[in-house]
């Protein structure tokens, strides 16, 4: 199934341009981060955060309510860019390429940036249509191909056992865990390098919850995933790596297993312990 | 015991609201239909009329049903060219509910509130500036300015709706705005129906601001230079004859009119039903 790749380019989404400064990351870091800040009307929501993503593996943004956990995974796709008022500093790298660097095709950079929302949010079409959506975007036509990258995307969520019966019913149809399923589904056939999730679990049960952490489990294996999550037991069961963020700034970040159980900050300590969050 | 009172009275005030609303619309409908299923006949919707018929000879007012049709048709595509991109630039390009934003829909408002036969007066004077007479063209433009705020605020109201999740599913997706908005107005569809309704229903109905458009003439208009008959006017003039016959066929008229309404209101929520199944 591997070698159904419709021809597009994915790499190149800037035009011959290179971050002017050089950044020291990790090495095949999917994503660097480098004093990035964020403000809304002057007012700073992130404050010189600098972490990397590790390639192939979970990194999970933790941390209480409102420390920016989503405006700072919403800034690694660049979905500030339409609300007014929002000034981005800093760098984030990808291969090298700073995405706020000026000429920077932004629809390119975010379809290697796949977006899994808190609320599952079906397109209004057809399941079909739905994973269908991204690959027409980027000039796929053949309805047999089409048919073969819906398919290939829908047993890669599970869901195809499910829904091959009614792939032209309206998507809205769909439990609302099969629709966060086919969200993913979505996001995976435009074929990102990352796939971002925003607390991807939180409006779904005990089970759906539990097949959407294995999905992820399997999927990083082939490609990188942050995931800002607000249940701590989420972390610990599947992150590789973690982010702590606490009032706008990046507290620690390590190996989950060094995050939890022998954090060096003690603001991580309280928080990683129950006392606070 | 004071409170179950008072319950028991404002529930009975609100069943009595609802009831003489009810009453008005069934009166309304009683009378239009009692006075005019006497005079109303095959002959009267097919045929145009005669020298004599506002006399009480023979004849119907087929000019009058076409040239209706034909305006309220060109009005409304004419209006909703204009409207949809404007209730999805309010609402997708600039802010929301920004300051522009805002202040678009507050003059939207106010031309909502303009009386009809300013729009009339307002129309004839382009059509004097311009150099065009009263006809089809100068009545379908009329109308179409009268319903376009209709239309506007109508298909804003539930383009508010849209959740800005989808937008985003949709941008991180790798869409331009453009693609995405194509996925909004799908989105839209059953509202953007409602709004043409809507529409539909205030422009054919309106005679004031066809009275110096369109003229009126005893033929159906074969171009869009020629004046044109429509039914509300036609209602007016047998209104005002002395003759009880001619009196009578007015309300005939008015049967046909609220019949087409019917008719086109019912006829399209059904189309837009089975188109979806």
């Amino acid at each position: 199934m591997e070698n159904i790749l419709f021809e597009m380019n994915t790499s190149v989404f800037v035009d011959n341009y290179k971050a002017t400064a050089p950044v020291s990351c990790i090495e095949n870091a999917a994503l660097c981060i480098r004093g990035l800040n964020v403000a809304i009307q002057g007012k700073p929501i992130l404050k010189d955060v600098s972490f990397d993503v590790p390639p192939k593996s979970i990194t999970c943004i933790i941390g209480p309510s409102g420390c920016g956990k989503t405006t700072l995974l919403r800034s690694l796709n660049r979905m500030h860019d339409y609300t007014a008022g929002m000034k981005v500093t800093g760098q984030v790298t990808i291969d090298g390429n700073d995405i706020y660097a000026p000429g920077v095709d932004v629809a390119a950079l975010r379809r290697r940036m796949g977006l899994l929302a808190q609320r599952p949010t079906v397109l209004p079409m057809s399941v079909f249509g739905n994973v269908a959506y991204g690959p027409k975007l980027y000039g796929v036509k053949r309805g047999e191909l089409l048919r073969a990258i819906v398919e290939r995307n829908l047993k890669a969520v599970g869901l195809w056992e499910e829904v091959h019966d009614r792939l032209h019913s309206p998507a809205g149809i769909l439990s609302v865990g099969q629709q966060q399923r086919l969200c993913l589904a979505r996001a995976l056939a435009v074929q990102p390098a990352i796939i971002l999730g925003d607390e991807a679990t939180s409006a779904l049960d005990p089970l759906a919850t539990r097949t959407i952490e294995e999905l992820l489990l399997r999927l990083k294996q082939q490609l990188s995933i942050v995931l800002v999550t607000h249940t701590l037991r989420q972390a610990r069961r599947i992150a590789d790596h973690v982010v702590f963020m606490y009032m706008g700034e990046m507290v620690e970040s390590g190996s989950a297993q060094q995050v939890f159980s022998n954090p060096v900050h003690d603001l991580t300590r309280e928080f990683v312990g129950g006392s606070i969050g | 015991m004071n409170r179950r009172f008072t319950e028991f009275i404002m529930k009975g005030l609100m069943l009595l609201s609802v009831a003489t609303i009810m009453m008005v619309l069934l009166y309304i409908l009683y009378i239009v239909a009692s006075k005019g299923l006497r005079s109303l006949s095959w002959e009267m919707v097919t045929s145009l009329p005669t020298g004599g018929y506002y006399l009480g000879k023979e004849g119907g007012i087929a000019n009058a049903i076409a040239g209706s049709l034909m305006m309220i048709v060109a009005a409304t595509a004419l209006s909703l060219i204009i409207s949809l991109p404007t209730a999805l630039c309010i609402n997708f390009v600039m802010r929301r509910n920004g300051r522009l934003a805002r202040s678009s829909r507050f003059m939207f408002d106010v031309l909502f509130g303009i009386p009809s036969i300013v729009y009339g007066a307002f129309g004839f004077l382009l059509m004097m500036w311009l150099g065009v007479q009263a006809s089809l063209l100068g009545g379908t433009i009329a109308v179409a300015l009268l319903i376009m705020p209709i239309m506007v605020r109508a298909i804003d109201e539930v383009a508010v709706l849209v959740p800005s999740d989808l937008t985003e599913a949709v941008f991180s997706l790798g869409a331009t705005r453009y693609e995405m908005l194509k996925v909004v107005v799908r989105q839209l569809r059953p509202g953007i129906v409602s709004a043409t309704l809507l529409a539909v229903g205030r422009g054919i109905g309106d005679a004031a601001t066809v009275l110096f458009t369109a003229g009126y003439t005893d033929s159906i208009p074969v171009t869009p230079n020629d004046p044109a008959a429509t039914l509300p006017l036609a209602i007016f003039f047998q209104l005002s004859s002395p003759v009880e016959e001619v009196q009578n066929r007015a309300y005939a008229a008015a049967l046909i009119l609220t019949a087409m309404i019917l008719v086109i209101s019912f006829g399209v929520r059904a189309l837009v039903k089975y188109s979806r199944k």
